[in-house]
């Protein structure tokens, strides 16, 4: 039996993004490209497992088309194909048994799940490798920090449970009334917080909260509301699983 | 041995660096923005600081500007994310001696400090 893996070939930093989110959230471990030629050097050093490849239909500089040849030929490469889209694909005509996922991924998850249930089904496979820790956060920055001190980790997950939150709280108070005063005191509380996602480990969080940062940077008010939420239901998670495993802090 | 004023406004930042510091021996005294670092520059006697560039009040630019100005000898490092980089460059122009990105490397921190303070 083979492990079934998901590869991501996408160069849009927002994409790539949301898609981490939904990994987040079924547990999919995932490889992510900006670079189709990355990729392909990855997959053929991984070819004892079954790779779902998702490709956007507007990577440069080969195309899905060319990709889904490219992939084809790697000798003993299982795998099935994806194309993910925005407009329109005008190249479905020149794929041959691959899956089409329309954009943003955020709306696409059941389609997403769908084609996982499919696959899973037609190759009997009993399920996606998971991921093998928790990808809400994780300790290795605090425990390299700590050197052994337990005390020192509490009191960082206790910061960033009232800290943050706090911060967060803010975050969404300011984004109800959007004034260029309240749009800067995003920016900054965005950036203050950033570092500590990535002292828990949490790429998703700090990649959110730098976002908002140049979602602020742009001016873009329903952007800016739209990743202050994203922001908050991260924390959300990361608290749920601090309060699981930490019910003290 | 030596006393670290560490000017951040991330409470969980400001105190990771000061337990790693003050685990290797160093006296450290964290100030949350730049007026309060201004607060404790006048109360104690610093061999370094530690300063974040984006601050409430007083960005470390201007906290920057004002050591150079009342506390010249006082060596300073600068602690930011690393996409500030007109910032950064503005902060080696006033005459800071070294550039660590968050989230720090805790060994590199301690034999960064080390290196200025030679």
């Amino acid at each position: 039996m083979h492990d079934y893996k998901i590869l991501l070939i996408e160069d849009t930093k927002s994409d790539i993004l949301e898609f981490k989110t939904l990994a987040q959230k079924h547990n999919w471990k995932v490889e992510y490209f900006s670079n189709c030629f990355e990729a392909f050097n990855f997959l053929k050093s991984n070819l004892e497992d079954y790779w779902l490849v998702l490709v956007s239909s507007t990577t440069i500089p080969l195309n899905s088309v060319q990709i889904q040849n490219y992939i084809q030929n790697i000798n003993d490469l299982q795998f099935s194909f994806v194309v993910t889209y925005i407009e329109p694909v005008t190249v479905e005509e020149y794929l041959e048994n691959t899956f089409f996922v329309k954009k943003p991924f955020i709306n696409a998850e059941k389609d997403l799940k769908n084609i996982v249930e499919t696959i899973i089904k037609e190759n009997n496979f009993n399920s996606f490798v998971k991921s093998n820790q928790s990808n809400i956060f994780n300790l290795s920055y605090l425990n390299e920090v700590a050197s052994g001190n337990e005390d020192f980790i509490k009191k960082s997950l206790a910061s960033f449970k009232y800290f943050v939150g706090e911060r967060v709280q803010e975050l969404i108070s300011w984004k109800e009334n959007l004034t260029d005063e309240n749009i800067k005191k995003i920016k900054e509380t965005a950036h203050q917080i950033k570092p500590s996602f990535q002292m828990l480990n949490n790429e998703i969080g700090a990649d959110l909260a730098q976002e908002l940062c140049y979602e602020v940077d742009a001016n873009n008010k329903e952007e800016i509301s739209n990743y202050v939420l994203r922001l908050k239901e991260q924390y959300d998670l990361i608290l749920n699983q601090l309060n699981k495993e930490y019910p003290n802090l | 041995m030596s006393k670290v004023l560490v000017v951040e406004d991330n409470e969980m930042v400001a105190n990771a660096v000061a337990f790693k510091l003050q685990r290797e021996g160093y006296e450290v005294i964290i100030a949350l923005d730049g007026r309060e670092a201004q607060k404790e520059l006048a109360a104690h006697q610093f061999q370094l600081i530690i300063t974040d560039i984006m601050l409430p009040y007083m960005n470390g630019i201007e906290l920057i500007e004002f050591v150079k100005n009342n506390y010249e000898s006082i060596p300073i490092i600068v602690l930011s994310v690393a996409n500030q980089e007109k910032m950064i460059m503005n902060a080696f122009q006033l005459g800071v001696k070294d550039f660590i990105a968050k989230p720090f490397n805790p060994n590199e921190l301690i034999l960064r400090v080390k290196r200025v303070l030679q």
